[in-house]
């Protein structure tokens, strides 16, 4: 039916507030906004951990799980509350619904499958647990969320201001190297706070680890990832250079080389 | 009569149709594919039914527990399924693609492999297209894709498992088939390779005695049982690589059975190293162009050859002189050799190298070896190989009489009666019974409970796999040094052309072998004779 | 000794935290000075030049693991503080906040010892970038880019012994320690210390050094007198 016709049938009002309710659901970021996420550990959420995360990640959250020591990277160890993918500030612990993101998104680039195998229940039953393992979460609260705002439109100039700011302004280039290979100068000598040696991300794999969407990348230089030598741009960077560097960071992606699929 | 016309077009239209209808039969209902097809049941029980590690295989399994890698080398019987991870959730929800998502970032090598694989891509080129296809039809199943999930999920239990030759017959049942007409020739084969590595009592015997892991290299190559990686290896399963002889050295090299090494540097080899690259191993055995495909006969090209221009998948159906260890029948023994095999059932009977079947057999070889060399030149080189191994085999019965009248006359020092029995004497009196031994031989076990010498084929070899307390003593080693390795070695190289290790690796060592037998029993009779006079 | 690298962060079991502490007015109160020593063989610190890329010759700096006089074998950088005083004077927390820079590739100073709850003004004093990192797990850690003349300000609120990386240059880092009360001091380079009124009694008095570890002595404090302690480190 032409637009015109289906508003005089429906009616202005019925017409606008199906589509805002069709927006809202299409937009609405995977989020555990329906999900209770308990507060207390339960006894699901102790048997889905030991069924499901132990073997890696241990019985204690210490990332030393029996299938752990062949693994790279390795399991996450939560004992520090160092949570890498988050929208909380640097440093700051995350907040429950990133913590459930995680899960259900998995980390590409690594084994964290995810883990839509589960119910949205059982996800969630899983994040006390996970909290339980570190004193941190005891004595702070997560940091507000950062909101992602409004994405500036991609252009040859926000890619070109990009890469000035990748090059010359944070020297990026220094661990991530020129291409975005992470083959930089200082690349080789990189640890995490575990003391394993960890690589600066190859960005032309296009496989990021926090998800490869533009708002993704986004928040990763805003918060850093806890835990790892990757700081966070967030006192440097205006929102719209932020964007452009995102722009940048996500043209260095080469789909020729990783025709593996 | 235009309705008779008509009718009578409809009637012939109609037996037309059914009869192209009736010329294509449904598809016969096959059988699972059954490694063990044949066997009687109380042998499945012991090689073929799962028990984990709990307990080892064969007539002797109370005596050892198995090796933890027999668990991928011999998995019907031995695997255990991993208590790490459950895996039984992906398996109920066929959840295919988390297989990936995971393995290739934990094992990527293997994901790569399958990925440049012909499961994964089965139907990329022409021949593989056809190939498949032909599975598919037989199979009734859509082969777009051959995936983790297909080998190794256990739909049955919701666990995973190591695929054994019973899940690739699946689909791959010509194969497979040809695989189980090893049976037919029995052994030394692949089929039954972890039979003759179990059956053996001196396995048991080391394990109980200690000794259980260093029999590491024994099970390792004799796990070509159940498995079909061990040629087109895991997970690119290239039929190419198959065809190449490096795919049999890993195991086909060694003391016993120098093949890698005779073959390697025969002209047969060196030709096939200098020209490698222009050998085609893409092509399928039966469509070899000898002289434009290969230069020179590869391990695959001679022994996977049946007859009659047909190739087959297993190289076992020409043998005729199970690698050198059975002694023919077609000669004159001197010394115990002449009533070999003593009644025990479980060992090869002597060799008719001119009976029916191996005379037929000498001519498939021909038809091979006709493809370069002429009829007459190929014959004599045979012929000269029987002659050779005649003359071997009459160099070994001399050597015997000489250990065994050693041992007659009372002169082994220390005595049978006061060292180590044979080994596991209480396993083999216990489980195997005079059906299996023969009766002589059951009785000797019963009455001297193994406390008697065992010298040559087959079981006397016992004394190159464990030594017991004064058992073997030197001289019994260097019998079956000359029996065991130079003269099979001298085999080798006498079949595979390679003229040094024919000689200097076979006869030569034999004859210096028989001389320090001989300078031995001299020694020995002497000592013994010295120590008479003083006691008297 | 600190075993593994990874582990920046002693635990605060070293630090008696959470005590109760009454602030009161110290009228008679004595010092404690003295000189924290080094008594070994300083072995010749080595340039280690890493990287791929050509070092300008400011980060050719040695690292101030162990910082030694020459006359006196005085130690610097070593923190001295009583562990077990319930009662003192009043925890005041700096008005202008401690700085800690970057010239030349390096942290300076090395060793910033605070009063829970004061706030470091981390600066950038160099052209290019650096990153300051730490990974503490009481303090909330903080892993940010600066660039020149960029100040960032953080406050310390948990008694703990924080590192402080840049993970572009390797080579250098300092050390913040956070105490809970405000007796405390850090060594110059003669290895002196000196802490003021502190009410009569006796107390545990601990130094800690990055390298050497930890040392702790007892000590009687009298009214208005001043007293003498001397650590010494020797090899072991």
């Amino acid at each position: 039916m032409k637009p015109k016709v289906l508003l005089s049938r429906v009616g202005l009002w019925s017409a606008t507030a199906a589509a805002s309710a069709a927006l809202l659901i299409g937009i609405a970021p995977m989020t555990a906004k329906a999900v209770n996420i308990p507060t207390e550990v339960t006894e699901d959420g102790k048997n889905t951990y030991k069924k499901y995360c132990s073997p890696c990640h241990g019985e204690e959250g210490k990332g030393d799980g029996p299938l752990a020591r062949s693994m790279l990277p390795k399991p996450r160890d939560f004992t520090r509350g160092a949570y890498k993918f988050r929208t909380t500030p640097s440093g700051s612990l995350p907040t429950d619904d990133d913590i459930y993101r995680t899960i259900s998104y998995g980390v590409p680039n690594s084994t964290m499958i995810p883990w839509d195998i589960l119910t949205d229940a059982q996800r969630a039953s899983v994040i006390p647990v996970l909290k339980s393992f570190s004193e941190a979460f005891g004595v702070r609260k997560p940091d507000p969320s950062i909101s992602v705002g409004l994405e500036i439109r991609p252009s040859e100039k926000t890619v070109a201001e990009g890469k000035k700011i990748y090059e010359e302004k944070l020297e990026c280039w220094k661990c991530h190297g020129v291409e975005g290979r992470g083959d930089g100068p200082s690349a080789a000598e990189q640890e995490d706070d575990f003391g394993f040696p960890i690589k600066p991300f190859d960005f032309t794999t296009g496989k990021f680890k926090g998800g490869n969407s533009s708002s993704d990348v986004y928040l990763r230089f805003t918060t850093g990832l806890n835990g790892t030598p990757m700081p966070s741009f967030a006192k440097e960077l205006t929102d719209e250079q932020r964007w452009c560097l995102t722009h940048y960071v996500l043209s260095l992606i080469k789909p020729e080389e990783n025709k593996e699929k | 009569m235009k309705k008779l016309g008509l009718g009578l077009c409809l009637s012939v239209m109609m037996a037309l149709t059914s009869a192209v209808w009736a010329a294509e039969p449904p598809p016969k209902k096959e059988t699972p594919p059954d490694l063990y097809e044949g066997t009687p049941d109380w042998y499945r029980a012991v090689y073929k039914d799962n028990v984990g590690l709990k307990e080892g295989s064969g007539p002797f399994k109370d005596y050892f527990k198995p090796q933890m890698l027999d668990m991928y080398w011999q998995p019907n019987r031995h695997y255990e399924p991993m208590k790490n991870l459950d895996h039984s959730l992906f398996i109920e929800k066929e959840r295919r693609d988390l297989c990936v998502t995971c393995h290739e970032e934990a094992t990527p090598g293997v994901v790569r492999d399958w990925r440049s694989s012909g499961h994964k891509n089965p139907k990329s080129t022409p021949y593989l297209s056809a190939r498949t296809a032909e599975i598919e039809k037989r199979t009734n199943r859509v082969l777009n894709e051959v995936h983790c999930f297909d080998c190794h999920a256990d739909t049955k239990t919701k666990q995973i498992r190591m695929p054994t030759g019973e899940v690739c017959g699946e689909c791959h049942r010509p194969q497979f088939d040809d695989f189980l007409r090893e049976r037919e020739v029995g052994r030394p084969n692949h089929i039954q390779s972890w039979e003759a590595n179990t059956i053996v009592p001196w396995y048991a015997e080391a394990a109980r005695r200690g000794y259980l892991y260093g029999q590491h290299g024994c099970d390792l190559c004799h796990s070509g049982a159940e498995k079909c990686d061990v040629c087109h290896t895991r997970h690119k399963f290239s039929a190419a690589e198959g065809r190449q002889p490096e795919a049999c050295i890993s195991c086909h090299m060694g003391p016993d059975h120098p093949d890698a090494e005779s073959y390697g540097e025969s002209k047969h080899g060196v030709i096939y190293h200098k020209e490698e690259e222009h050998f085609d191993f893409n092509r399928p055995l039966a469509e070899v162009r000898p002289g434009k495909d290969y230069r020179t006969p590869t391990c695959q090209f001679c022994h996977m050859y049946e007859k009659h221009g047909r190739f087959i998948h297993n190289p076992v159906m020409k043998g005729i002189w199970r690698m050198g260890t059975v002694p023919p029948k077609n000669l004159e023994y001197t010394s115990g050799l002449k009533d070999y095999p003593y009644g025990i059932k479980i060992i090869a009977d002597k060799i008719d190298v001119y009976s029916e079947e191996n005379v037929a057999k000498r001519s498939y070889w021909l038809e091979v070896c006709a493809k370069c060399h002429s009829d007459r030149f190929a014959d004599t080189y045979l012929k000269s190989l029987d002659e050779f191994m005649f003359q071997a085999h009459t160099l070994a019965d001399r050597a015997q009489k000489i250990v065994e009248d050693l041992i007659a006359d009372g002169f082994l020092y220390p005595g049978a009666a006061v060292r180590d029995p044979y080994p596991l004497s209480d396993g083999i009196e216990k489980q195997l019974s005079p059906a299996f031994l023969g009766e002589p031989i059951y009785n000797a076990f019963k009455t001297l409970k193994g406390k008697f010498p065992v010298v040559g084929p087959i079981l006397g070899v016992y004394g190159m796999f464990l030594q017991q307390q004064d058992n073997p003593s030197s001289i019994e080693n260097d019998y079956n040094r000359l029996w065991f390795w130079y003269k099979l070695q001298g085999y080798k190289g006498t079949a595979h052309v390679q003229q040094d290790v024919s000689w200097w690796w076979g006869q030569a060592p034999m004859m210096m072998e028989f001389t320090k037998i001989q300078s031995e029993a001299a020694r020995l009779r002497r000592e013994g004779r010295i120590e008479k006079t003083a006691a008297k | 000794m600190s075993g593994f690298v990874g582990w920046n962060v002693i635990f605060p079991k070293y630090i008696l935290a959470d005590k109760d502490y009454t602030e009161v007015e110290v009228t008679d109160g004595g010092a404690i000075i003295g000189n924290v020593k080094y008594m070994g063989d300083l072995a010749t610190l080595s340039l280690n030049l890493s990287g791929n890329w050509e070092l300008p010759e400011t980060s050719t700096t040695a690292p101030e693991k162990l910082v030694v006089s020459r006359i006196n074998n005085g130690l610097k950088y070593a923190v001295v503080s009583i562990t077990d005083i319930t009662k003192g004077k009043k925890r005041a927390t700096p008005t202008i906040h401690p700085i800690i820079d970057q010239q030349k590739n390096t942290y300076i100073p090395h060793v910033v010892a605070i009063l829970a709850g004061t706030t470091i003004d981390i600066l950038n004093g160099d052209e290019e970038l650096h990153t300051v990192h730490t990974c503490s797990v009481k303090n909330q850690p903080f892993n940010l880019g600066t660039t020149y003349k960029q100040r960032i300000s953080e406050k310390f609120d948990s008694p703990e012994i924080i590192k402080l990386t840049c993970d572009i240059h390797k080579k250098t880092y300092a050390w913040i320690v956070i105490l809970d009360n405000p007796y405390f001091d850090t060594t110059d380079k003669n290895g002196y210390f000196e802490i003021c009124d502190i009410p009569p009694g006796t107390y545990k008095l601990q130094v800690w050094h990055e390298e050497l570890g930890k040392l702790e002595k007892e000590v009687t404090i009298h009214p208005k007198e001043t007293s003498n302690i001397e650590f010494v480190y020797s090899p072991n």
